[in-house]
């Protein structure tokens, strides 16, 4: 089976979502942004990144990529 | 007295068994519903046994003591895993395993790996590496039970009781209830953490004397953290911002009691008056 370029662009956008989901260039930062670390910031804000990923993946291509229609039939 | 929280924790345990009893008379008497709740669990209780499963006595017991030693960012590491990785791993193999396990109908991990590799020997592997690894983070429950049975009344209840009586309860508990009771309680659970972690919030912010204050602290340890660990780093200039730290939570706390001491004298002068009961009335008069 081969994987389209669709396919493999979600690979990258997880990739990312993982790869910067803890702040580590932040880490040691000490700028407080309206009382809180700015790296708190970064988390609440890529929280709202990933939420918008997931739901954008889990109502376009989740399904097909899964091969939820053809499950316990060919291939698994 | 001291046994009191142990009546809040067994009414608890009352409740949760209520809801095992109601999950029991509406469960089948099969495995799959037994062990999957017959595949039927719904988004929302989904959501929050995951989050009550994920939120587990490492969090209160360990959690704290890692971000006091190691720094709050260790926090979002934790967090972080929870969220973004586990959420990759449920939409991407947590979904396909679902549905695989549906129309083939696998009750268990072991069982699907073993029928799709034909291999008896990698599901007796897949079983015993679940019970190895299982084992230790079912038992930090039950010491972390343990340890708050016997903190919340003050050592009436010893460490030992403390993990008896919850690893009793959980047998019980999930033999009776299933996946679905647990399910439930952990919905019912997973609600009342999450409200009081707000309720938390609010009390720590007004304790530190409001969000300005509690920015302030914020802002002197995070300066105090950066200036380093190590103390030939930076060690003036730490020190110097752990002194300011201390000096702050110090003015804190003067002026808090100096509210309270306030507080205090103006209900006495008022009493002593005997006629004015409206103390606000008295202070625009400038009286007191």
């Amino acid at each position: 089976m081969t994987r389209s370029v669709r396919d493999w662009l979600w690979v990258l956008v997880f990739a990312i979502l993982i790869t910067f989901s803890v702040p580590w260039f932040l880490w040691g930062s000490a700028s407080v942004v309206a009382g809180l670390p700015v790296w708190l910031w970064w988390h609440v804000g890529w929280m709202c990144v990933a939420s918008a990923t997931f739901a954008l993946f889990a109502r376009t291509d989740w399904d097909r990529m899964m091969g939820a229609d053809t499950a316990g039939g060919g291939e698994l | 007295m001291t046994l009191q929280p142990l009546g809040i924790v067994v009414g608890y345990l009352l409740l949760a068994l209520g809801v095992g009893l109601l999950a029991y008379r509406v469960g089948d008497n099969d495995a799959e519903d037994f062990y999957l709740a017959s595949r039927t669990l719904g988004t929302l209780v989904l959501l929050f046994t995951t989050f009550a499963t994920l939120l587990s006595a490492f969090t209160f017991f360990g959690g704290p003591n890692l971000a006091y030693a190691a720094g709050p960012e260790w926090i979002l590491v934790m967090g972080v895993m929870d969220g973004i990785l586990f959420a990759v791993l449920w939409y991407v193999i947590g979904y396909r395993q679902w549905l695989i396990g549906r129309a083939r109908e696998y009750v268990t991990l072991g069982e699907m790996l073993g029928d799709r590799f034909a291999s008896p020997t990698l599901r007796a592997l897949v079983a015993g590496v679940s019970l190895l690894w299982l084992f230790p983070y079912v038992m930090l429950q039950q010491m972390g039970a343990g340890e708050a049975l016997r903190g919340l009344t003050s050592g009436a209840i010893p460490y030992w009781g403390g993990a008896a009586l919850i690893t009793v309860f959980m047998i019980a508990y999930v033999m009776l209830a299933g996946l679905r009771g647990v399910a439930w309680t952990d919905t019912l659970q997973g609600l009342f953490m999450l409200s009081v972690l707000w309720v938390a919030v609010v009390w720590v912010v007004n304790a530190a004397g409001g969000v300005g204050a509690a920015a302030t602290v914020g802002r002197t340890v995070a300066r105090a953290r950066v200036a380093g660990p190590s103390r030939s780093a930076a060690p003036r200039r730490r020190e110097r911002l752990l002194d300011e730290y201390v000096q702050h939570l110090q003015s804190v706390l003067v002026a808090q009691q100096r509210q309270d001491f306030l507080r205090v004298d103006r209900r006495t002068i008022v009493h002593l008056r005997g006629s004015a009961t409206d103390v606000g009335s008295l202070e625009r008069s400038g009286r007191i």
